[in-house]
């Protein structure tokens, strides 16, 4: 198991033996095929309910300072993982533990209206991220001037393109410091001048958190990211080591099965 | 994000599943978080009138057609020729429609923000109480309407207007925890979204919204008697028609309040950590 940081660092994620079963709706037993798949957790069965075991026995420590990248193929359980580190899911078993409340982010479409200004989605979503209402106003304008949507600060969200949408979500969702941050798949939204933008707020985000957790399917950008890397395959980590090593061993694993 | 600053925040892990206390803690947190839910549910309850000419306005005009349309055909033979009928008529819609709305609004509370709920760690009662913030707002919306039927109707402005205010607490306080048990139920049991709707469509000829019970016809009295919307209707509507307060009404909602809460909060952390995988 590797640890980048030194151990005298405050450990701030710590799960131990954590397993996580989504039950899957209107899915029944005689519904379900022999073939094994290659993505997704794995499904089962258990008293006439489906499931699926999206964590399977995980366990990891993250130390405040370290950048976690987290790879794995579609449905190997990385958002989950996230979220559950977040607190929105529950472990089925086994013990999830972080510091402070994590600052989540996971998508940039929090359910806006479209007749809703700018603006006033972006106090309702900073609202809904528990900032204090009394910092709101200087943070919105700040995300505005981010999102280069000054001009639009009144627009209905509908007027807005929905590069323009992203654009203010990303800034939103990369306004708010917390203890732990974590990412799931929303980095290279907008343009490509506004990708290098983003990047450089997410390493200023980087910088000014204790740790981070991202999963992206962008090899560079964990790579630029982050120091540590953990592959998690059908729910389980099979390997956690330093991140240029993880994505080798998954891009090599990843060309055995696929044709190219 | 200084490392010494890192030092002092303790892990911590959540409430174990299924516990009271961790129910009554995500109510109180939701609660805490008043505010918000506040501009939840006035983006809800009033931005889909934002682009109409009339704007909320219509959150009256509705009732007021129903109203017309009601008092004009049974003004004789349900109303008896009351001069009060169209008040009694405007305000039962008013009123009935307000606890429909939180009933079957409350069935899809969580749906409602499945957006929010799978992407940003929120204390889920928040949603519920967007859910009541949301029909509030309506009901306030309409009140000055409601006003306005009650001095055409010859109504003058007395202290017993006043015991609206604590009858809307009540009402309101009731459906919230019936809102809740419902947003639970619903989340588990898809069917009950439907059957809320159909049984609440079926109450508002069984409520005495705009036919009365002093005919005699044992039918009305025992839906009078027995059919709880009656009683929140009592409550909210008889300080308008200059009624002395119903005690037993009074009774039934807070009875039915403890009861709905109770069960609420059973339910709440019986499924409250089942909830997001049942969106």
């Amino acid at each position: 198991m590797m640890t980048s940081q030194s151990d005298m660092a405050p450990i701030l994620v710590d799960l131990d033996d954590v397993a996580l079963n989504m039950p899957v709706h209107t899915f029944k037993k005689k519904d379900a095929s022999t073939h094994e798949s290659a993505v997704g957790g794995t499904l089962f069965h258990r008293r006439g309910r489906s499931f699926i075991r999206a964590l399977d026995r995980v366990s990891f420590t993250v130390r405040a300072g370290e950048r976690v990248g987290l790879v794995g193929h579609n449905g190997a359980g990385k958002s989950s993982l996230l979220r559950l580190i977040a607190g929105i899911y529950r472990p089925t078993a086994g013990v999830c533990r972080v510091a402070g409340r994590p600052s989540c982010l996971f998508s940039t479409n929090l359910g806006n209206r479209a007749v809703a200004t700018v603006l006033e989605s972006i106090n309702l979503s900073l609202a809904l991220y528990d900032v204090p209402y009394k910092d709101i106003p200087a943070m919105a304008e700040e995300i505005l001037a981010f999102a280069e949507m000054e001009a639009f600060a009144h627009a209905p969200m509908g007027a807005c393109s929905a590069g323009m949408q992203t654009r203010v979500g990303f800034g939103i969702v990369t306004s708010v410091r917390r203890p732990v941050t974590l990412v799931d798949e929303v980095l290279g939204a907008g343009d490509v001048a506004f990708q290098r933008k983003s990047r450089e707020r997410v390493a200023k985000l980087m910088a000014e958190s204790g740790a981070l957790i991202v999963t992206t399917h962008m090899p560079g950008t964990l790579r630029e990211m982050c120091e540590r890397g953990l592959w998690l395959d059908k729910g389980k980590i099979v390997m956690d080591a330093p991140i240029d090593e993880v994505i080798e061993a998954y891009r090599n694993r990843m060309k055995d099965k696929t044709p190219v | 994000m200084t490392a010494s600053s890192l030092d002092n925040i303790p892990l911590s892990e959540p409430a174990p599943d299924r516990s009271i206390s961790g129910a009554v803690h995500d109510v109180l947190e939701g609660a805490r978080r008043f505010r918000l839910a506040f501009n939840l549910g006035w983006q809800d309850a009033m931005l889909p009138y934002r682009r109409a000419l009339l704007g909320p306005l219509w959150l009256s005009i509705i009732p007021g057609l129903w109203a017309g349309i009601i008092s004009a055909v049974f003004y004789r033979s349900l109303g008896g020729g009351r001069p009060e009928y169209v008040l009694y008529v405007f305000s039962g819609i008013v009123f009935f429609q307000f606890a429909q709305a939180m009933l079957v609004s409350g069935t899809s509370a969580f749906q409602r923000s499945t957006s929010i709920i799978r992407n940003i760690p929120t204390p889920l009662f928040l949603h519920v109480l967007r859910t009541v913030m949301m029909n509030l707002q309506t009901l306030m919306a309409q009140l000055p309407m409601v006003g306005v039927v009650y001095l055409l109707s010859g109504g003058t402005l007395t202290s017993q207007l006043l015991l609206l205010v604590p009858g809307i607490v009540l009402v309101s306080v009731t459906l919230a925890g019936a809102a809740l048990v419902l947003a639970c139920a619903t989340t588990i049991v898809r069917d009950l979204s439907h059957a809320v709707s159909a049984v609440m469509r079926v109450s508002f000829f069984a409520t005495p919204v705009f036919w009365y019970a002093d005919g005699g016809d044992p039918i009305r009295l025992a839906l009078v008697q027995y059919n709880p919307f009656a009683h929140g209707l009592n409550i909210l509507r008889d300080p308008l028609l200059g009624l002395p307060p119903n005690e037993t009404s009074w009774a039934v909602c807070a009875a039915m309040m403890v009861v709905f809460w109770a069960l609420g909060i059973v339910l709440f952390a019986r499924f409250r950590m089942r909830i997001v995988s049942f969106l």
